[in-house]
């Protein structure tokens, strides 16, 4: 006797179909499972004999074999749970075939019976709306995050028993509600304010223009200087997060196994901050079958990294790629997966290694040669990708005793849209996205500068010996602060708040 | 009913091969004289499962028996207990047992 069943899966973000095959023969008691299964699902045999017996039904002392179709992709995770514990009910004759006529199953199984929370349920019911499948069965847990495609009937259990009651037709699962926007209204608070932080204005400046045009920053001070909780602060006054946006992010969530139950979308950017012993494949995503790594994570937010030269050369040269690109494509031998990744990055680093180099009340013990070798631990291509250098001092008494008056990160967003829709406007026929991913032949066409601007420039370049490199950088800082000013052409006063942006290129240090 | 007693093969032996309904059994008969070393059924070991696992199969092929439901079944008597109670356990393993699968194919 044959049992056939539709599950789904997920590769990278994308979702595929599975058949799962149940087939039931004579013999000595045998349960195997075939079709490249991974160690999980190897497992879910005594899953699934336990739940079937703790549900109030027989197991079949019988030779059952399973196959996942198609058998030339490797399957992972316990998701097939549910939907091989009902292909066997379907062979012992509990459930009728045709009652599984255009229905997916997916889930987890407890040994009680309990129907548990899985991986990747935005990507499959995604895929299964765009099939243009009509019924699907999930768990109960993963309800939130499954509400959100239209079109598509959605049925959520928690027992093994539901959902075979409901096959037999004596149950009445209720079709979720799609109820995205009311999700997603509700996820798109910010915990934290800018005005939390005191003092500080040029950087908070500098965040606003960075935020702006989705330029990369450095953050350089003493500790204790107040950098780690400005970055922190960073996803708030970024644009507000559309609604793709929002599932793109909560699609790589969701495979991660990251998406809460409660939320179900990510309503606000993402900030994740790996510590610095982090290695290069967690960062951009490997393993044999990849996961997502901390930049798929981020995207479309920000991805903090404190104490830059800390972290191991080799993970940071990755980087390099996917700033450029957006995305990271993970290749392994088993399989290749590109995640989307298109993040702003935010650094912080001391300027020497005991901290104190540029704090005027504490003295400094490193040696010269101690702060070169520290700050050449960052290479020149990735400082290369780096647009804004700040400088964060340490806070007086008077700045610290004083109240909260800052803007509140609200009013610092509207100006960051206004920018960004202005820059979306102008680069419409260029496929740019920001200033800060603008090319130089293109800096020609849209950085246009006035006379005093160009004065001011060639002073800055022959006195303070700026390279080409940072000539590029200084007028792309200075279209978005004239952007945020609402003005087409570029004017002195932009172009010298853009080179006060780029402390490293002033040999400030050693 | 009793099929067959002490059935032996290459593979080693099964005790007693029943019919019990549809499904036929294979009966593996343990008995233990004292309880040092625990109930007699805990001292089939992985090896003796083995050995009865490829006999069953072995007899199956001889008779050309496809298509019936099986079982293996232990039975342990305890003789050291007064009483000598039997205890019956009923499909005590099956061919998911480790080291048989490979043989199998």
């Amino acid at each position: 006797m044959l049992a056939k069943v539709e599950s789904c899966s997920t590769n990278g973000t994308d979702a595929y179909l599975v058949d799962v095959e149940v087939d039931i023969a004579g013999g000595l008691p045998a349960f195997s499972i075939v079709g490249l299964p991974d160690t999980a699902i190897r497992e879910s045999r005594d899953r699934i004999k336990a739940a079937i017996k703790n549900s109030g039904f027989q197991f079949p002392q019988k030779k059952i074999t399973v196959n996942l179709a198609p058998a030339s992709i490797k399957k992972e995770g316990p998701g097939f749970d549910l939907p091989i514990a009902i292909g066997i009910l379907i062979t012992s004759g509990i459930i009728k075939q045709e009652a599984l006529k255009d229905c997916l199953i997916c889930g987890e199984l407890s040994l009680n019976g309990k129907i548990k929370h899985i991986k990747g349920v935005l990507p499959i019911v995604m895929k299964m709306k765009s099939l243009g499948r009509e019924k699907i069965i999930i768990p109960q847990a993963n309800a939130k995050e499954a509400s959100v495609p239209k079109d598509i009937k959605i049925c959520t259990a928690s027992y093994l028993s539901e959902v075979a009651e409901f096959l037999k037709g004596n149950l009445d699962l209720k079709p979720l509600k799609p109820n995205v926007k009311y999700l997603y209204n509700k996820n798109s608070h910010y915990r934290t304010d800018f005005n939390d932080v005191k003092g500080q204005w040029h950087v908070k400046r500098g965040l606003e223009v960075a935020a702006a045009g989705a330029h990369n920053v450095l953050l350089i001070g003493p500790p204790g200087s107040g950098k780690s909780m400005l970055a922190k602060r960073l996803p708030t006054i970024l644009s507000d997060m559309t609604l793709d946006e929002a599932l793109e992010t909560s699609k790589i969530h969701s495979v991660a196994g990251l998406l809460s139950p409660k939320k179900g979308i990510m309503g606000t950017r993402p900030f994740r901050a790996p510590h610095h012993t982090v290695s290069d494949s967690a960062l951009i995503g490997g393993g044999t079958y990849p996961k997502p790594g901390e930049i798929s994570l981020v995207h479309n937010g920000v991805l903090f990294l404190d104490e830059l030269p800390e972290y191991n050369r080799n993970v940071l040269e990755v980087l390099r790629q996917p700033i450029e690109n957006g995305e990271i494509t993970v290749s392994r031998v088993a399989s290749t997966v590109t995640y989307p990744a298109r993040f702003m990055l935010i650094a912080a680093m001391n300027p020497c290694p005991c901290g104190f180099f540029t704090d005027p009340k504490n003295e400094c013990h490193c040696t010269p040669h101690q702060i070169q070798r520290y700050l050449s631990k960052i290479s020149g291509p990735l400082l290369d990708r780096i647009d804004l250098h700040l400088e964060v001092p340490r806070l007086t008494y008077e700045q610290l005793s004083q109240k909260r008056d800052g803007e509140t990160s609200s009013e610092i967003r509207q100006r960051v849209n206004q920018a960004r829709v202005m820059q979306k406007k102008r680069y419409e026929k260029d496929f740019v996205g920001f200033n800060a991913h603008l090319e130089s032949k293109m800096l020609d066409k849209h950085c246009i500068l006035d006379k005093n601007g160009v004065e001011l420039l060639k002073t800055a370049i022959l006195e303070i010996g700026l390279s080409a490199r940072a000539y590029d950088k200084i007028l792309k800082i200075a279209r978005t602060i004239a952007d945020l000013d609402s003005k087409e052409n570029i004017e002195a006063g932009h172009i010298s708040e853009a080179i006060g942006y780029r402390s490293l290129d002033r040999n400030l240090w050693a | 009913m009793i099929l067959e007693r002490n059935y032996r093969c290459c593979f080693g032996e099964i005790d007693i091969i029943a019919k019990d309904g549809d499904c036929l059994v294979f009966v593996e008969v343990k008995a233990g004289a004292s309880p040092l070393f625990g109930s007699p059924h805990l001292r089939i070991t992985k090896k003796k499962r083995i050995h009865i696992i490829r006999s069953a199969l072995h007899y199956l092929k001889r008779r050309a028996i496809t298509e019936v439901d099986c079982r293996i079944d232990v039975v342990s008597i305890s003789m050291y207990k007064k009483e000598r109670p039997i205890e019956l356990i009923r499909n005590a393993f099956g061919l998911n047992e480790r080291g048989v699968q490979c043989w199998r194919r």
